[in-house]
């Protein structure tokens, strides 16, 4: 035992073994490795993530015949809608009538429905082929709602959405929220294309970029927390300029 | 001179002899510094979540008082806000001319749903008491912040001597003034920001709508992406980096040394 200390203590300093490659430095040389093809494989095929990402924001639902379209929102959904109609005009264009904003206050601009119909008549679809539906909606929740009275008052149509590209699972997660099982399975979605990108392009311009975000973002929060417990106040303009004043003058004082 | 050498692995275990005391007092040290770290944070994540989240939203305001001055520029992007503001200032005898960006048109194949933005702007501008002759349509396809400064930049080289203050949204402040500060260097010092009452939620609760979340979060990332893109993120990221790198190198190398000291005789 005693002898067996001493050859370990008179022993000469105790070094790694010098192998072909240590232990700790192959497990290293492993993780670099490993860094450098993640890395490769993220230059290479970036594009294919990019699109992957922005495929994620977006669901197609096509299911036949749709005898109601309803423009949510989305870039070319007036002529998308204009084609649909002409391509079978027993269809019925739903718009939904949104909250008037201020500058409807001001009568500085229509309501957009207003907006929308004139711009849907400008394209042949005549005023009767047009339905309007809700009131004052203020965001997708209170629109869905709105639509779930227009489908129960129509309980056989299959109704086409049109809207945004990358905001159309944010639209489906919200009306899944308001809807019942069976009046989803009564729509179809047609995400539309933008002007200036899509999936296969998005990283390439700034409104792409910000328009992917955004899009994250609102599914997210769609997701995580769904509809508003409460809405926020909205002011009207004398209440606005108040408010201004109040701070102007509060300020200075 | 026998000396004997204690060789000691990373972790704190020893290997051919045993754990020397000071590296596994240090140890220790460091978990329980750690763990104290962890409790403090979490303990300042419940009981400070509604002070953080305010100072959040509170950063993002740098706006000030409006003063009197020459121009007062209304920042694209909020119609329905902004251009109030403005007008408010006229009235108020704070502001001589308002400046009002030039916006992107739409280019062929795009439905025209509604008209110009700055278009809109000027007509909030002459039905809220603002002479025509005081709104100035500046700049040339304004799409971002940036655009605006240069064409705030270019009124301003005209006339040396004026002022102005910049209008937008609360949380959106900070970023334009970055923004306007890189592109009218010592110039920047003649401009103010006036923050336009914040609408839809409040920056006292904007955790608690999606319409507030989406606004903070969004500004914040924008103003990453901006420091990133325009300024030297890139440069302080590679140097926070290296740092980190010349850090943990450090400590390696220091481990090391104390796992090899001479043992006491």
């Amino acid at each position: 035992m005693n002898e067996d200390l001493d050859n370990v203590t008179n022993a000469p300093p105790t070094r790694e073994p010098k192998g072909p490659v240590s232990p700790r430095r192959a497990r290293w040389v492993l993780w670099l490795a490993a860094a450098g093809l993640v890395l490769a494989v993220a230059v290479v095929s970036h594009r294919a993530i990019l699109r992957a990402a922005a495929n994620l924001l977006i669901v197609e639902i096509e299911q036949g015949f749709s005898d109601a379209v309803w423009l949510a929102d989305g870039d070319h959904r007036f002529q998308t809608a204009a084609d649909l109609y002409q391509e079978d005009p027993r269809r019925v264009i739903l718009i939904g009538r949104s909250f008037p904003d201020r500058l409807v206050e001001l009568g500085i601009l229509p309501p957009r429905e207003e907006v929308a119909r004139s711009r849907l008549e400008e394209r042949g679809v005549p005023a009767g082929a047009i339905e309007f539906f809700g009131e004052k909606c203020r965001d997708i929740w209170e629109t869905g709602r709105a639509f779930k009275g227009w489908m129960a008052a129509h309980p056989r149509s299959r109704i086409l959405i049109l809207c945004d590209r990358f905001r159309s699972r944010q639209t489906l997660l919200a009306l899944e929220q308001v809807l019942d099982a069976d009046e989803i399975a009564r729509i179809g979605i047609r995400p539309l294309r933008g002007y200036r990108y899509d999936e296969t392009n998005w990283w390439k311009v700034r409104s792409g970029v910000k328009g992917f975000v955004s899009a994250w973002l609102g599914l997210w929060c769609v997701w995580a927390f769904g509809e508003p417990p409460q809405r926020p106040e909205i002011w009207t303009v004398d209440e606005y300029e108040a408010e201004i004043a109040r701070r102007i003058q509060g300020a200075s004082r | 001179m026998t000396q004997r050498i204690v060789s000691q692995r990373t972790k704190g275990q020893a290997s051919g002899g045993r754990i020397l005391p000071r590296a596994g007092l240090a140890n220790k040290a460091l978990s329980l510094v750690l763990g104290v770290a962890v409790v403090v944070f979490l303990a300042l994540a419940v009981l400070g979540w509604r002070p953080l989240m305010q100072s959040a939203v509170d950063w993002l305001d740098v706006g000030t008082t409006p003063v009197p001055c020459d121009f007062v520029m209304v920042l694209g992007g909020g119609p329905t806000t902004r251009p109030l503001v403005a007008a408010a200032m006229v009235r108020l005898g704070l502001a001589r001319t308002v400046l009002v960006p030039h916006m992107r048109r739409p280019r062929a194949g795009e439905e025209v749903f509604l008209p110009p933005e700055d278009q809109i702007t000027r007509e909030v501008l002459l039905r809220r008491g603002v002479p025509a002759d005081r709104v100035r349509i500046v700049g040339q396809e304004c799409e971002h912040t940036e655009a605006e400064a240069r064409a705030l930049k270019e009124c301003l080289d005209r006339e040396p001597k004026a002022t102005a203050a910049v209008v937008t949204d609360a949380f959106h402040t900070r970023r334009a003034r970055w923004i306007f500060r890189r592109v009218m260097g010592a110039d920047a010092e003649r401009l103010r920001f006036v923050s336009a009452p914040t609408e839809g939620f409040s920056p006292t609760s904007w955790w608690r709508t999606e319409e507030g979340i989406r606004a903070v979060l969004y500004e914040y990332l924008k103003v990453v992406a901006y420091v990133f893109y325009y300024g030297r993120g890139v440069w302080w990221a590679a140097g926070a980096l290296g740092l980190a790198a010349a850090i943990w190198a450090g400590c390696r190398w220091r481990r090391r040394g104390q796992g090899a000291v001479p043992a006491a005789s």
